[in-house]
């Protein structure tokens, strides 16, 4: 911050990296900070805002890498959140990053960018994946006609990466002239200057921009200038309201004639030079697309990477071997003998270990149980997010959650819920609309399953392929049930789906490794504190004897599904935690009978979120929106297994 | 570029192989305008149908976007080249005649 340095040392130079998703700002910030951020191929993964200090060239930068910005007048959250910080910070230097194979379509920001009066770099990256399409970029021409300083580069290799240091430590060679920028027509200029001379307030981007923003309807703006502006405000309303009228109205004739010049200066500096040569990569992502070849391939992605590697692996594998060998025969009774000869106190040494010990229980869990479950799902779900597949499959299943009212888009954060609800939450922010971010939030609360329960239930129905298929419909069709009435019962229109397909990429070893060591860091610092909490809870529950009231009230819901008594212990713990709930679940399967557990997993799946997931569900779509979604969760995950266990016993299979 | 006459119609019309030019889009509201532009989706700009189902997949300069029939029926081009292929909905990679998609 600028106010910690003394006055003898010159302030942190303040760099802003902006662009698009996916043109490299995530590698440009690391090869700036020499920090790690989650680096990936789809649209909104950076959703906060990372930062780092580094020195160089004899000065200190403090570079922040922004949520991807495709235009300054924005539209989803993430855009808001960059612009907002743009706009609150007003950066010593903004530094565009854009592909340079797209040109085209990205300079109209960087026209924005300096009409909003930021000192602008761009860096024009991938330069090997645009020679590689046969395309040379002329970049001193590109610097010469934006009147910018302009760097080539290819991060992933580390190629421009120098260049970016040099012009913002002060070198380089300096562009002649002032920077371009678009020339409105005749019927937009007047509008824009009279609509500039009112602005009297300060919002961080030049009045010229704002002005530009206000006429083009962005409601955020304009909501920010009729606080600001007061008694001028009538007259500023009047300008904005004639700004989209007509049949060519002034709103559209702005982003319009700045795609024209991007176009114009695009084709100046970008030349063909050879024919392009699809690579494997791109002939194999163009197949993906087409259902015949994408749906079996998505096929091939459940059956191995799920079921094979996390199922099997993950929650076969490596949890008898972490539970078993580690936890079972070593640890607990080496830690129940060890507390037991330190502690006199029964109550004490309960806490601590025993059956539901913190140790012994809550660690044991955390560590055996859902661990290798999470961990084996993040690298499965890392690997399809670098590769690029993620948005080709959210395109092939649009019509599908078309009548969940859902768009293909919320198929990413619908599938990462397959491995964290919590995280899956969180990212539902990149949905557009609010109706589309609540209709994911309830599913992600009510069916979809976590890896933790997936890795469970697939664990407790092994070998037993029908139970696992009975599972699979019932779950599925209350997901899709109660979808299809949400999707009713929630107002406001459907999402329309427009999404970049990116080039199929070949996922890198180095990226699959950061993203899940960072996704599993985040997982432990979120789940650690809250399975040893839960063992607190259960530990004072048991004391105070609320427990077994509560679990014998459970008891009755149990009985009434047609379940033995101690299931409601798993009830109970997955209200406090879904996954482990599930994970007791684990410790009970070997005494029920195969329709007690398909009854039982059922209705855990469905069951209330987790208490980490209900946390996040009110701080992302508010307390209303989080009671409404629980009171209806909450009934459906009974009445489902009611249903289930129902059907299962006229079909005669009670005793299976 | 041959031209068989101007046929205006919507890329939620055009066939795969097909390219054509964007004279508007026509959104209800403006905020799924810009972010059309914002793709490259502007009027002046040529896209390619590259296949109709599930999704409507065309390049618009060296990008791929995807989007549903809704948003297909918004965007009014002008037809350039029809496909002499008889197997619409088949796009094939070794076609005598090159699509030309460069401008
Ligand atoms: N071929 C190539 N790929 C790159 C280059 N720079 C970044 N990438 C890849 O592009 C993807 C998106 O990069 P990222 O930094 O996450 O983009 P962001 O969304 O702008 O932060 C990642 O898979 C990178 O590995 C480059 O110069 N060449």
């Amino acid at each position: 911050m600028p106010h910690v340095a003394g006055p003898a040392r010159p302030a942190a130079v303040r760099v802003a990296i902006v662009g698009c998703p996916n043109v490299g700002k995530s590698v440009l910030f690391g090869r700036l900070t020499g920090r790690y951020v989650s680096v990936s191929n789809y649209p909104g993964t950076t959703v906060e805002v990372a930062r780092g200090l580094r020195r160089w060239g004899g000065r200190t930068f403090e570079v922040a890498d922004t949520p991807g910005l495709y235009s300054l007048a924005c539209l989803t959250e993430e855009e808001r959140a960059a612009r907002r910080l743009l706009m609150d910070e007003v950066p010593d230097w903004v530094v565009h990053v854009v592909d340079a194979k797209n040109l085209d379509r990205m300079l109209p920001l960087t026209f924005s960018l300096v009409e909003a009066g930021f000192r602008v770099m761009v860096v024009v990256n991938m330069l090997d994946e645009a020679r590689a399409a046969g395309l040379e970029v002329d970049v001193d021409l590109l610097a010469d006609r934006l009147g910018l300083p302009v760097v080539g580069a290819s991060l992933v290799r580390g190629e421009g990466e120098a260049g970016v240091r040099e012009v913002l430590a002060g070198g380089g060679a300096r562009p002649p002239g002032p920077p371009l920028v678009p020339d409105y027509d005749r019927a937009t200029e007047p509008v824009a200057a009279a609509l500039e001379a009112l602005l009297r307030g300060w919002y961080g981007l030049s009045p010229r921009s704002v002005a530009l923003l206000c006429l083009q309807g962005d409601p955020e703006m304009i909501e920010l200038v009729r606080r600001e502006e007061g008694p001028r405000w009538p007259e500023i309303r009047r300008l904005i309201e004639e700004a989209g009228r007509g049949p060519r109205p002034v709103r559209y004739r702005i982003p319009l004639a700045a795609h024209a010049l991007a176009r114009s200066v695009a084709a100046a500096g970008v030349r063909r030079i050879a024919p392009p040569q699809p690579s494997a990569g791109q002939l194999l992502g163009d197949l993906l697309l087409r259902p015949l070849v994408g749906l079996p391939v998505l096929a091939l992605v459940v059956y191995f990477g799920l079921y094979r590697f996390v199922g099997g692996f993950g929650a076969g594998t490596l949890v008898e071997t972490l539970d078993r060998v580690l936890f079972l025969d070593l640890l607990n009774p080496w830690l129940d003998r060890t507390v037991d000869g330190l502690i006199r106190s029964e109550v004490w040494r309960d806490l601590l270990v025993h059956e539901y010990g913190i140790l012994t229980l809550g660690l044991r869990y955390a560590v055996a149980i859902v661990l290798p479950v999470v961990g084996t799902f993040f690298v499965v779900f890392a690997l399809l997010e670098d590769s690029g597949y993620l948005p080709r499959l959210a395109l092939l299943v649009d019509r599908l959650l078309k009548p969940l009212g859902l768009s293909g888009r919320a198929l990413i954060p619908l599938a990462l819920g397959l491995g964290c609800g919590t995280m899956a939450t969180l990212v539902t922010r990149t949905l557009e609309t609010r109706r589309e971010r609540v209709l994911a939030t309830f599913l992600l609360a009510l069916g979809i399953p976590c890896s933790a329960q997936l890795g469970v239930v697939m664990g407790v129905l092994a070998g037993r392929p029908l139970a696992l298929a009975a599972w699979g419909a019932a779950v599925t069709v209350v997901f899709t049930a109660a979808g299809t009435l949400a999707a009713r019962i929630v107002p406001g229109r459907a999402a329309p789906f427009f999404l970049e397909v990116p080039p199929l990429r070949p996922p890198r070893p180095v990226n699959i490794w950061r993203k899940t060591t960072a996704r599993m860091v985040w997982y432990f610092r979120e789940v650690l504190p809250v399975f040893l909490a839960a063992s607190i809870a259960i530990w004072l529950g048991r004391l105070t004897g609320l427990f077994p009231v509560i679990l014998s009230g459970l008891g009755r819901v149990c009985s009434w599904l047609g379940l033995p008594a101690e299931v409601s212990v798993v009830f109970l713990f997955g209200f406090l935690r879904r996954d482990y709930g599930a994970a007791g679940l684990y410790d009970l399967a070997p005494g029920l009978s195969t329709s007690a557990l398909i009854v039982a997993s059922v209705t855990l799946t469905l069951f209330v979120p987790c208490l980490a997931q209900t946390v996040l569900m009110v701080r992302e779509r508010g307390l209303p929106a989080a009671v409404a979604i629980l009171t209806a969760v909450f009934p459906t995950a009974l009445a489902a297994g009611w249903f289930v266990s129902r059907v299962l016993a006229m079909a005669g299979a009670a005793g299976w | 570029m041959p031209m068989r006459g101007r046929v205006v119609t919507t890329l939620a019309a055009m066939r795969p192989g097909e390219t054509g030019e964007i004279v508007a889009v026509e959104s209800p509201d403006q905020a799924g305008c810009r972010r059309l532009f914002a793709l490259g989706l502007v009027p002046g700009a040529v896209v390619a149908l590259v296949q109709a189902f599930p999704s409507f997949v065309f390049t618009v300069g060296r990008t791929t976007v995807a989007v549903d029939a809704e948003t297909a029926r918004i965007i009014k081009v002008l037809l350039l080249s029809r496909p002499r292929s008889p197997r619409p909905g088949f796009r094939q990679t070794s076609s005598p005649r090159p699509r030309s998609r460069e401008t």
